[in-house]
């Protein structure tokens, strides 16, 4: 069927049979690993990510026990990251903000891609008055700046993380439905897609198999730039105290609340914006060495 | 619907007074302002293993008459049969299982191949839909197919990316042999190939059609190549289907000044010949959307009458098998 996406390793054997499965997939994953960047950026996502789930293991501190004895300590030890006003261990913090940060990050992420991808394939692939209705409604919402309408779902739905994750989707969902409209709409008018029209192939067949997996390219690559983005708007939220509620720690909510004591005790915003900014780097080119690995006509070599 | 009664006095396809026109919609609530008439009254038949070459300039209708043919395109009005079967009221069921009969090969051999997937498979595909051969069997049918198309059945597993030109256009002719049809419309198939390869093309085509018994719609505006491989030739202009004859015909006395310009603009690999003036074309094919009244070809002819801006010249056999829309014949 279509299991074709990431096998596009031509051998020089005679034999004209394709592998499926495990072996092709082991194989493309090796051939994927062959290129330094993507060793180094999935490597910095990994470690990303098990930072994330061995937070509760690795962190020296409780997220939450506030000390003010040893409150805007400067990095050293036992604080290797220093402290807060309220005497919390920055290091413990970030570690447990990786969990809710990156949850969130790639929860909103996922499922933005996943609804409007449908939505903005269904606009253009149908087109006619189907794809006027959907990109209307689109407008409509991008019309309302992401952040008024995330703080008013917020403050009806209450701050939970699903509330959370649901108002930071609805902006995401509208960029990838743009996106992913206008990349079937190029991949349609192609003559192989007439081809399969042709050959009396079904809409769906011809969506699935042959106009998806043309457009992956741009989505994927929107999809590593938003994941950064989601976590900083998060962050925004948290500092109109819409966000995650303290002392649950997120990187968004700790650096906002660290810009008060920017001059004299600046580690409180700078680690977990380092982390931030790791994390960015790490899915940016991630989803670079994706895109282009699975793309059989070579891709660049940055 | 009507099956095979005696098969040599069915033409395998036969258009008659086949219309496509496309509305242009303008302003906010998609008003309909006008209409190109891309096809406008076109009436042809085929016979088996005949191969019809189709000529005129860019914009003249020839690819939406092949995509009308096939359904790509919905004709306005007017009739498509093919072997005795009336297309055009088919419903989405009837017309897969008619798609058999009728494939198409493209013009441009990069874009017609999905970049993402073995060009085997994009055979083998063919085969699937259609419940010929699945798994296994589809492949050995597949390698069976790249043989005959000129291709190492090694290459299979390759993606389109790979392969030059002219074997993408192979890969794009043994997709349309995998439901082993009967007629296939081949729009523009060589143009976009370098020389050299267009004969192989062109080759390859003639082979399938000695072989299998083939018939091919061609597409082209290279009457070089027309001449190599059409038994008949028509001439479109402007969405209307100006003259029809056999090929030998054709070259040797065209009564359609159109078709004389046609003839006159393949160059004369001798520098002391050259054209008559008169007989190049000027200027560029009038809007399809404001076709000119009277002959359509008025503006533009060197030979125009006063009733040429008048009369719509009747399309009529002027000896056996030679049909011209002209006034002045």
């Amino acid at each position: 069927m279509t299991d074709t996406t990431h096998t596009q390793i031509p051998m020089p054997s005679d034999d004209s049979g394709y592998r499926s499965g495990w072996s092709l997939f082991a194989e493309s994953s090796n051939k994927f690993l062959e290129l330094k960047l993507n060793k180094f950026s999935f490597g910095l996502t990994m470690f990303l990510i098990v930072l994330a789930i061995l937070a509760p293991w690795i962190a020296p501190f409780p997220y939450d026990v506030v000390d003010p004895a040893r409150g805007l300590s400067a990095p050293g030890w036992p604080h290797l990251m220093g402290t807060d006003q309220a005497g919390r261990d920055i290091f413990s913090r970030v570690l447990y903000g990786a969990q809710t940060s990156l949850s969130i990050g790639l929860v909103t992420v996922l499922f933005g891609l996943v609804t409007g991808v449908s939505l903005g394939a269904i606009s253009g692939y149908v087109g006619g008055w189907v794809d006027e209705v959907i990109m209307r409604l689109v407008e409509i919402f991008m019309s309302v700046p992401g952040i008024v309408m995330a703080l008013a779902l917020v403050s009806i739905l209450g701050p939970s993380v699903p509330s959370i994750i649901l108002a930071l989707s609805i902006r995401r969902i509208t960029q990838f439905s743009r996106v992913a409209r206008g990349s079937v709409l190029s991949v349609k008018s192609q003559d192989y897609v007439t081809a399969c029209h042709a050959l009396g192939m079904s809409n769906a067949r011809i969506v699935f198999a042959h106009v998806l997996p043309n457009c992956i390219g741009p989505i994927i690559v929107l999809a590593s730039v938003l994941l950064g983005n989601v976590i900083l708007t998060e962050s925004t939220l948290s500092f109109l105290g819409m966000g995650i509620q303290e002392p649950t720690p997120s990187w968004g909510g700790m650096i906002a609340k660290g810009n008060e004591f920017l001059t004299f005790a600046p580690w409180i915003s700078l680690f977990p914006g380092g982390f931030l900014f790791l994390t960015m780097i790490a899915f940016n080119l991630l989803g670079d060495g994706v895109r282009d690995h699975l793309d059989p006509r070579g891709g660049s070599v940055v | 619907m009507a099956l095979d009664q005696s098969k040599s006095n069915i033409p395998l396809l036969e258009v008659t007074n086949l219309k496509t026109h496309f509305p242009i919609r303008k302003g906010v609530f998609s008003r309909v302002s006008g209409h190109v008439y891309a096809v406008d009254g076109v009436t042809i038949s085929m016979q088996d293993g005949e191969t019809l070459g189709l000529v005129g300039e860019s914009g003249s209708g020839k690819s939406t008459l092949g995509k009308s043919i096939m359904r790509l395109v919905e004709p306005t009005s007017g009739e498509i049969k093919i072997s005795g079967t009336e297309i055009t009221g088919l419903n989405k069921q009837d017309m897969f299982v008619h798609r058999r009969q009728v494939q198409m090969v493209f013009q441009d051999p990069y874009s017609s191949l999905n970049p993402r997937i073995p060009v085997g498979k994009i055979v083998a595909e063919a085969l699937q839909i259609h419940g010929i051969a699945t798994g296994k069997e589809a492949e050995d049918m597949v390698k069976d197919i790249f043989q005959r198309v000129g291709l190492r059945p090694s290459q299979m597993r390759n993606y389109a990316n790979e392969f030059s030109g002219g074997q993408r256009q192979r890969i794009g002719i043994a997709r349309a042999l995998a439901l082993n049809p009967k007629l296939i419309i081949a729009d523009e198939p060589v143009s976009a190939l370098d020389v050299s390869v267009q004969a192989q093309v062109i080759n390859l085509f003639m082979d399938l059609q000695k072989e299998y018994g083939l018939s091919y719609f061609f597409i082209a505006h290279d009457l070089a190549v027309v001449a190599q491989i059409c038994h008949r030739i028509a001439v479109m202009y402007l969405g209307k289907i100006v003259e029809i004859a056999d090929r030998d015909e054709l070259f040797k006395s065209p009564l359609h000044p159109y078709t004389r310009a046609l003839l006159a603009s393949i160059p004369i690999p001798n520098p002391e010949i050259r054209p008559a003036k008169d007989r190049v074309l000027q200027g560029d094919i009038p809007s399809p959307s404001n076709p000119p009244k009277g002959c359509r070809f008025h503006t533009r002819c060197p030979l125009v009458e006063e009733k040429c801006r008048i009369d719509t010249p009747e399309f009529k056999e002027v000896s056996p098998g030679h049909w011209a829309a002209c006034h002045l014949t």
